[in-house]
């Protein structure tokens, strides 16, 4: 190719780039975002252990466990007229070897909106709270033992679990 | 271009299913429950809790039961199979202020039971048992009615009182 035609065909890409740039374009495009809240239940007992001493039945007709009170926050994402359970069941009796203090002889008292107290028990779970629509629910509970000269000696134990719902 | 498809598709359906299963959730805390039962002791004595024998009407030989009987609650905690005891001991003799070397033994008296309590005979050298088969823990209750057997060799005189100790022991 002939230098002369170099150089014209260099000008003329010049020409309509600048045309092209010179004369603007826009576009737009449509972006969905979508969300999923779905429902979610946080339950946090400040002591994974509750102690009760050893005290004279005469004097101390009702023990109170060491750590009283609990702190226990229920965080419960729900829907706005749905209703959040907390209940409590025993896993059994307090035992000791061959000996047994029968749960129900433990209850526990709260503190807070929508917690409730109440006398545990080994066969049907017992409300512990309930609150409806989402939201951060914080209280206390505070746990007794009835004391009794009936009672064997030993070192007993039970657990109790405690279950959120959100529906 | 088809391969794009597939994959929104299948993303698609993921949410579908992510979304279905959390309609509901729960969560779940355990707490450990722990309890101490030690061994414990508590005695009490009521009704006639100061049994006196008067001898001024009655001839010697014939014994002389004290009016009113001593109530003995025994409240125990201590192991199932554990044997709590209960005993008394005197803490001398009736001793005569008037006549010397005429006191009357602590031995002659005795004391009749009843419910978890048995009968014997009071004694300064060692505790007697007043517990029955006492097995567990409980509240151990009964009566002890107070004889002096008034002896023919009884002199004339004032006497001291005898200090009754009762011990109750849970294991």
């Amino acid at each position: 190719m002939p230098k002369r035609w170099v150089s014209l065909l260099f000008i003329a890409l010049c020409l309509f780039g600048y045309a092209a740039s010179s004369q603007g374009a826009a576009t737009t495009s449509n972006l969905t975002v979508n969300t999923t809240v779905a429902a979610r239940a946080s339950l946090v007992l400040a002591s994974a252990t509750i102690n009760f001493p050893d005290s004279d039945p005469t004097t101390v007709p009702s023990i109170g466990a060491t750590e009283n009170a609990v702190n226990v926050t229920a965080r419960v994402r729900t829907g706005s007229a749905s209703t959040a359970t907390l209940q409590v069941l025993a896993g059994g009796d307090l035992t000791s070897g061959s000996n047994a203090i029968t749960i129900d002889n433990v209850t526990w008292t709260a503190t807070g909106a929508g917690f409730t107290g109440g006398t545990m028990n080994k066969t049907t779970p017992q409300a512990a709270g309930s609150w409806t629509g989402p939201g951060v629910y914080a209280g206390t509970f505070s746990y007794f033992l009835a004391n009794s000269w009936n009672y064997a000696t030993g070192n007993y134990s039970a657990t109790i679990t405690y279950t959120l719902t959100a529906p | 271009m088809k391969r794009m498809q597939i994959l929104l598709a299948a993303a698609c359906a993921a949410t579908l299913v992510f979304a279905g299963s959390a309609l509901a959730a729960g969560d779940t805390g355990t707490v450990t429950l722990s309890a101490s039962v030690a061994a414990k002791a508590a005695l009490t004595l009521s009704g006639n809790t100061a049994p006196n024998f008067d001898l001024s009407t009655v001839d010697n030989g014939t014994a002389v039961t004290a009016t009113g009987a001593t109530t003995v609650a025994a409240k125990v905690r201590t192991g199932a199979t554990q044997n709590p005891t209960l005993t008394v001991q005197a803490g001398g003799d009736f001793v005569n202020s008037t006549y010397a070397g005429n006191d009357i033994p602590a031995s002659d008296v005795t004391w009749a039971a009843t419910g978890n309590l048995i009968a014997g005979i009071l004694s300064k050298a060692a505790p007697v048992t007043v517990n029955g088969a006492w097995t567990g823990s409980n509240t151990y209750t009964g009566d002890m009615t107070w004889t002096l057997a008034n002896n023919s060799n009884y002199s004339t005189g004032t006497y001291s009182n005898i200090l009754v100790t009762y011990t109750l022991t849970a294991p």
